[in-house]
C-alpha cells in the first residue's frame, strides 16, 4: 500500500475500504497486540488472535460509521484499547496481572464494539444474510457498498464506474426489490 | 413506498438526519404501519451485512495468518523443459545477489565520484530473473517463460501481463516481486510500492528483497524520510544489500 502520510488520509483510506490498508494494519500491529495480551490475558493463543482480528473489525467498523472520525492518538492505541477491552469482556476473570498499561480508555468510549459475524441472526436476517450470498454480482456489490460500507450513491456510482448517480439509485432500488422478492419466496417455501 | 420515504429510511439510519427530523420520523413511523415495515426491513438489511461484511473481514485476516506461516516455506514452481540445467535456487539467488551487489557498489562508486543526486537511478537495477533461466537459443513456451523472457528484454507492459496471468490463480509472491520490479521500471511507483509492501508483509522468498527496492521506490518519489526509515530496517536485520543501505544512508 503507499503509505499515507498523515492519519486523516489513512483514516480516509481506510473508509474507502482499501484492504491493503487494513492489512498492513494488521500487520504492523499484530506481534505487540500478542505479546502484550500474553503477558495480562491466560487464554489461548488462538483467543488472543481471534480478540485481535476482532479489533481490527471493530475499528474498520467504527472508522467507516464515523464513530472514530479523527485520530487523537495512533491507530495502534485504538486497536489496543479496543482488543483489551474485548478481551476483557470475554476473560475478565483470567487476568494474570493488574499493571497499570498506559491504554487511554478515553478515546474508545464511543466505539460500538459489535462484530457482525457474531450477532445472533434472527431468522429474518439469517435468510438476508443467506439471499447476500447467492445474488448476483452487480446486486451484491451495490449492497455491500451501501450497507455495510456506508458509501455514498456518489460514491457508489464512482467505484463502480456507472455514469450518473440516477443510474446507481435505479439499480438499487431494483436489487432492493429482487431482494425483498427472493426473502419473500424462501419465507413462502418455509411456511 | 415514495422514493423520498426511503431516502428519509436510509438518512435515519447513517444518523443524518436532524435532532427535529429525527423526531418527526420516530412518531410517524408509531403510525405508519407500511413505513415500520419498510424500517423494520432495512433494519434487517443492515444486520444482515454486517453479519457477511464482517465474516469476509474475518476470514481475510485468518487467511492472512495461514498465509505468512505456510507460504514462508512455498516455492515457486517452474515449469522448464527437462532438458534445461536445473540450478539450485538457493546458489542462483545468492550468485544473483553478490553479481546485483557488485553492479550495484560499482555504480555506487562512480555516483560517489560523479556526486550525481539521482540515488535513485544510480541505484537501481531490476532484479535479474532467478524464476526461470532463459536459454539463448530457446524460445519461451509456458507463460512463465514468456512472463521473464520479456522482463529480461525490459518489455515491462509485456511481461506485467504475463505476470498478471499467472498471478490469476492464487497470489504468489514471487511473481509479484517481479512484477513490481517491472512496475517500477516503467514508473508506476504507488503500483510497484503497493506490490513491494505486499511482498515484504508476506514474509516469502523475496521479502527482504522486496524491502530493498521498496526503499529505492521511496527514493525516487523523494521521500527521503520514509526511505531513511526501510534502510535502517535493512541495516538492523542486516538483510538483502545492507552494506548498499549503509552506504546508501549516508547520503541522504
Amino acid at each position: 500500500m503507499e503509505r499515507s502520510t498523515n492519519k486523516e488520509q489513512i483514516l480516509a483510506d481506510i473508509r474507502i475500504g482499501k484492504e491493503e490498508v487494513l492489512q498492513d494494519i494488521y500487520n504492523a500491529n499484530r506481534d505487540a497486540f500478542l505479546t502484550w495480551s500474553r503477558k495480562r490475558f491466560s487464554c489461548s493463543e488462538d483467543d488472543i488472535l481471534d480478540a485481535y482480528q476482532d479489533a481490527m473489525i471493530v475499528f474498520y467498523n467504527n472508522v467507516k460509521n464515523k464513530k472514530i472520525t479523527n485520530l487523537e492518538s495512533t491507530i495502534k492505541t485504538y486497536i489496543f484499547a479496543i482488543g483489551k477491552n474485548l478481551l476483557l469482556k470475554s476473560y475478565a476473570n483470567n487476568q494474570k496481572t493488574t499493571l497499570s498499561d498506559n491504554i487511554d480508555d478515553a478515546i474508545v468510549r464511543k466505539v460500538d464494539y459489535t462484530v457482525g459475524h457474531k450477532i445472533e441472526l434472527t431468522h429474518r436476517q439469517q435468510v438476508l444474510s443467506g439471499i447476500l450470498n447467492q445474488m448476483g454480482d452487480v446486486c451484491a456489490n451495490i449492497i455491500k457498498l451501501f450497507y455495510y460500507r456506508n458509501f455514498s450513491i456518489e460514491a457508489i456510482k464512482h467505484e463502480l464506474g456507472y455514469k450518473h448517480v440516477d443510474v446507481v439509485k435505479s439499480q438499487k432500488l431494483r436489487c432492493m426489490k429482487k431482494l425483498k422478492t427472493m426473502a419473500k419466496a424462501q419465507k413462502d417455501s418455509l411456511f | 413506498m415514495s422514493e423520498k420515504d426511503l431516502d428519509l429510511i436510509e438518512r435515519y439510519f447513517r444518523d443524518l438526519l436532524s435532532e427535529e427530523e429525527r423526531l418527526a420520523f420516530e412518531k410517524r413511523i408509531e403510525s405508519d404501519e407500511e413505513l415500520k415495515a419498510e424500517v423494520d426491513f432495512h433494519q434487517d438489511m443492515l444486520v444482515a451485512a454486517q453479519h457477511e461484511g464482517d465474516t469476509a473481514l474475518k476470514k481475510m485476516f485468518q487467511q492472512q495468518e495461514t498465509k505468512s506461516t505456510n507460504v514462508a516455506n512455498e516455492t515457486v514452481k517452474i515449469e522448464r523443459p527437462p532438458t534445461a540445467k536445473i540450478f539450485s535456487l538457493k546458489k542462483v539467488m545468492a550468485l544473483a545477489a553478490s553479481v546485483l551487489f557488485m553492479v550495484l557498489s560499482y555504480w555506487f562508486y562512480q555516483q560517489s565520484l560523479l556526486g550525481s543526486p539521482d540515488l535513485f537511478a544510480n541505484n537501481f537495477e531490476q532484479y535479474p530473473n532467478v524464476i526461470a533461466p532463459i536459454e539463448r537459443g530457446e524460445t519461451a513456451t509456458t507463460t512463465l517463460e514468456k512472463a521473464f523472457a520479456a522482463y529480461e528484454n525490459k518489455r515491462y507492459e509485456e511481461a506485467i501481463s504475463s505476470f498478471d496471468q499467472l498471478e490469476n490463480s492464487t497470489i504468489n509472491f514471487d511473481v509479484l516481486f517481479y512484477k513490481a520490479n517491472a512496475l517500477l521500471a516503467l514508473g508506476k511507483n504507488n503500483t510497484a510500492m503497493q506490490a513491494f509492501e505486499q511482498v515484504v508483509n508476506s514474509k516469502t522468498k523475496f521479502s527482504a528483497q522486496a524491502k530493498w527496492y521498496l526503499a529505492l521506490t521511496y527514493l525516487k518519489q523523494n521521500n527521503n524520510v520514509q526511505a531513511k526509515t526501510i534502510l535502517e530496517e535493512i541495516i538492523k536485520d542486516k538483510s538483502f544489500n545492507y552494506q548498499k543501505a549503509e552506504e546508501l544512508i549516508t547520503q541522504l
